[in-house]
């Protein structure tokens, strides 16, 4: 049994395209190489692009650890004097407010997002708009066109550039760092929400208009129960994501942990870094339990 | 390439000795003893939840029975290697479990995966090779045209031959098959049975098949076993079938309602 | 005695109000905790007025074009390059994680917690936060960005992988199992198309992250275009941030068409 894979006889006569058209080449094969070719010279471009940085230096692996090694003793507070901020009432005070700080970001975040998500996925669906279900025969595709977009743009900046921009026009805060994040995700959310309704389950629909609904019963008897729970759930899944950033856009807006974090970094206070960063990662837990938790009420 | 039974010597292909399953303590199947000569056709027939599925899960070792010795050629099925097990015995089940993304190649292919190492399985997955058993299995259920599909978009009777046309490159030398005609029009069912029949007798492979027609198990099989309730209640050559034996079969059990 | 045409009855189900409660009771607790905050920015008005302008006359001249090209490349390449990483990292992360190539359950399970939660914190970290901390160990060094974003999208693509390779129905394995398939022969016939298109779907999705993570790389001083923008922005030259968005912009929807296309090539 040793030779009994052999290379296909190529054209192989077994290959006609059979008679309806249906014979969809098979998925991993054939065409797929020219892909793997195509995607090894894109890596391979890019790795040189970045290897051939002037600021890029191979670090050796025993420099990177004894460096790893002094950062995690500096984080630890092994060498320095006085009581380490993580053992400290006092720094625990401090930065627990702006823990909180950062769970009302992060939630006038996701609600932002959300309004502004549900407020436009109407008209980004092409379903509700330009197709089967649309009603408004002349501004539907403008309508369409200018929500796609509009979600697109917003998806497309991250956060961190959108709160650059915002620190112009609102006052650094939680406010501008919850308008940053909301911007973004209303994008992400726009686009998933849209998707969803254009994947709705036609029928029910089609038995509403058949009974006589209009635009708004079909909106409340046909999409939003169908919808609503599956866009409930990428709400609470975006709060996960939303938690995370929340520290970054924080670094901008002057908000939250992050502030804390950059002003701990730049005056190199390890010990208080180690705590901002104890308390996110406990906090990004708790927010992943309790989104978990929230999700499994919805079903 | 030789199937174990063709030259082994074992006058059983199968044997089940005391044979006992049963689901959380709600016994299913047996105690059941059973002799199935090699390169015997015996067609299993019974109402729903007779235990039909459950015996031919107890011999193609997916399901250890809870009490007694399922044999295969003569050796214990416990008491096997896990490689030496797919040459013995082999099942396609009721959903038959093919892999839809991939096409009737390596559906197919996939049968040889037990003799193969993992170089030559991945080489035959990825690269345009193909496995000549593999094709003469397909060409051998007519299915050679439709090597390149994907098994998603075929009809019900394809899919049926595709796993046929898998376990044939697995090559075991008992086939079982959970109700393969369950969902075939009575001119394909008689087909596919034929095939099963015939692809049997080539390999002197054993087989047993369970079906819900009666008729098909007359027409087709050497020895036919009616079961319910997870008993053995006739079983008997297909010359010796009676209507009677089968209404008795089939009847339900109570809650009809009695004439006075 | 006529039938009234509508009568109250049990509400739905209570789970699902009481979530709609809370997430809108949430919502509004939030908005009052910021609400007395003032809201203007430093610049005020004019300052918005002075962005808005800028759109109408966006710097297009060609030695900034130059700029806004090479910027563009540069973060793809960070996003390609992290990718690489993150497949390296996540691809036997997710292997261990789902303990599909273990047969005993046992082993499976020990595997299987010791690595969750090793991967479970470096995920909870933002890849910016990374960005900041390998900038103290290795410096502003391009492969400490690389690196930053290759991280923790790694340990998430191993979650995600794991979860997507463990969820599969379970009959067609058990089929290739008993054909005499071994964990690895099922991975490669079994799992991984069984996961299908939407795995690899799902992987162009985590590159699309990946382009605007490294966009803004400038947090640990490395070029691309955040590092544009911020330049611009210090200059208080908004016309240059429309093109450096714009080509972002472009970056990103490239990313999604590729994803969406795989994805359809691989399920229709
Ligand atoms: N996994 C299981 N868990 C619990 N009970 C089961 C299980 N599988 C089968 N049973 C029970 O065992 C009995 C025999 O089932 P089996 O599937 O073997 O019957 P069958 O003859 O194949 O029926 P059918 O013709 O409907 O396929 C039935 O009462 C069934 O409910
Ligand atoms: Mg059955």
């Amino acid at each position: 049994m040793s030779a009994d894979v052999h290379l296909a006889r190529r054209p192989t006569p077994d290959t006609p395209s059979p008679p309806d058209g249906d014979g969809r080449a098979p998925w991993l094969l054939g065409p797929a190489l020219i892909v793997v070719a195509l995607a090894v010279l894109v890596v391979v471009g890019a790795w040189a692009v970045i290897l051939t940085q002037p600021t890029t230096t191979l670090p050796g692996l025993g420099v990177t650890w004894q460096r790893s090694v002094d950062f995690g003793r500096d984080l630890l507070g092994v060498d320095s004097v006085g009581t380490p901020a993580y053992a400290d009432r006092a720094a625990w005070g401090e930065v627990l407010p702006l823990a909180v700080d950062t769970v009302v970001m992060s939630v006038l975040a996701v609600g932002l997002a959300a309004v502004g998500a549900l407020a436009t996925i109407g008209y980004s669906s092409r379903l509700l708009t330009v197709g089967e279900f649309g009603t408004h025969p002349r501004l539907a595709w403008p309508l369409y066109l200018l929500s796609r977009s509009m979600h697109i743009v917003a998806r497309s900046v991250p956060d961190v550039v959108w709160a650059l921009l915002i620190v112009f026009l609102v006052r650094p805060g939680i406010l501008a760092g919850a308008l940053a994040l909301a911007l973004h995700d209303s994008g992400v959310l726009g686009r998933l929400g849209s998707d969803v309704v254009d994947n709705l389950d036609r029928g029910p629909l089609r038995n509403l208009r058949a009974a006589g609904a209009g635009r708004v019963a079909m909106v409340a008897y046909g999409v939003l129960p169908q919808a609503l729970p599956r866009l409930v759930t990428f709400l609470l899944y975006r709060w996960e994501v939303i938690v995370r950033a929340t520290v970054v856009v924080g670094f901008i807006t002057t908000a939250g942990l992050g502030y804390q974090l950059r002003l701990d970094l730049a005056f190199r206070r390890w010990t208080d870094v180690a705590l901002v960063l104890l308390v996110y990662v406990v906090l990004v837990w708790g927010v992943d339990a309790l989104s978990s938790a929230l999700r499994r009420l919805a079903r | 390439m030789t199937s174990p039974s063709t030259n082994g010597a074992h006058p059983y292909g199968c044997a089940l000795e005391g044979v006992c399953i049963s689901y959380a303590g709600q016994p299913a199947l047996g105690p059941l003893d059973l002799q199935v000569p090699t390169g015997q056709a015996v067609a299993l027939v019974g109402p729903s939840g007779a235990g039909k599925t459950s015996l031919l899960r107890a011999v193609a070792g997916q399901r250890r029975p809870g009490s007694g010795r399922v044999l295969l050629a003569g050796r214990d099925i416990s008491g096997l290697r896990r490689a030496e097990l797919p040459g013995l015995a082999g099942l396609m089940s009721q959903r038959l479990d093919l892999i839809p993304q991939l096409s009737v190649r390596h559906n197919v292919q996939s049968g040889a995966l037990g003799r193969w190492g993992l170089a030559r399985s991945l080489a035959a997955l990825l690269l345009p090779l193909e496995h000549p058993p593999a094709r003469a299995a397909a060409r051998r259920v007519g299915l050679e045209q439709l090597l390149p599909r994907r098994v998603a978009d075929l009809s019900g009777g394809e899919l049926q031959r595709v796993a046929l046309a898998r376990l044939l490159v697995q090559d075991p030398a008992v086939v079982l098959a959970d109700e393969p005609v369950a969902s075939l029009d009575p001119a394909r069912a008689d087909d596919l049975l034929g095939m099963m029949r015939a692809t049997g007798r080539e390999g002197g492979r054993t087989l047993i098949v369970s079906l819900h027609s009666p008729e098909l198990a007359v027409r087709h099989f050497d020895r036919v076993i009616g079961l319910r309730a997870g008993r053995i209640v006739f079983d008997l050559p297909p010359s010796r079938v009676t209507p009677a034996e089968l209404q008795s079969l089939y009847e339900l059990l109570d809650l009809t309602p009695t004439r006075p | 005695m006529s039938t009234p045409s509508l009568v109250w009855v049990r509400a739905r189900p209570a789970g699902r109000s009481l979530l709609s409660l809370l997430l809108v009771v949430a919502f509004a607790l939030s908005v009052l905790a910021v609400a007395g905050e003032p809201v203007a920015g430093s610049g005020g008005a004019k300052a918005a007025r002075e962005v808005l302008a800028s759109l109408l006359r966006p710097d297009l001249s060609l030695p900034f074009l130059r700029t806004v090209a090479e910027a563009t490349l540069l973060t793809a390449a960070y996003a390609v390059a992290a990718m690489t990483v993150a497949l390296a990292v996540g691809i036997p992360g997710a292997l261990a994680v789902s303990g599909v190539l273990v047969r005993r359950r046992s082993a499976r399970l020990a595997s299987v917690s010791v690595v969750r939660g090793l991967f479970a914190t470096v995920r909870a970290i933002h890849e910016l936060v990374w960005a900041l901390l390998l900038l103290i160990i290795l410096g502003p060094n391009p492969i400490a960005g690389v690196i930053a974003i290759g991280l923790p999208y790694g340990a998430t693509v191993a979650r995600v992988l794991g979860e997507r390779l463990t969820d599969v129905p379970a009959a067609p394995l058990a089929a290739l199992t008993s054909a005499g398939s071994s964990p690895w022969q099922t991975l490669f016939y079994g799992r991984l198309p069984l996961a299908g298109a939407d795995l690899a779907g799902y992987l162009f999705y985590r590159f699309e992250c990946a382009v605007r993570a490294a966009a803004v790389l400038s947090f640990i001083g490395l070029g691309g275009i955040g590092f544009q923008i911020q330049i611009a922005l210090a200059d208080l030259r908004f016309e240059r941030v429309w093109p450096l968005l714009a080509a972002l912009l472009v970056l990103v929807v490239a990313v999604d068409r590729l994803s969406r296309y795989v994805r359809e090539a691989g399920t229709v």
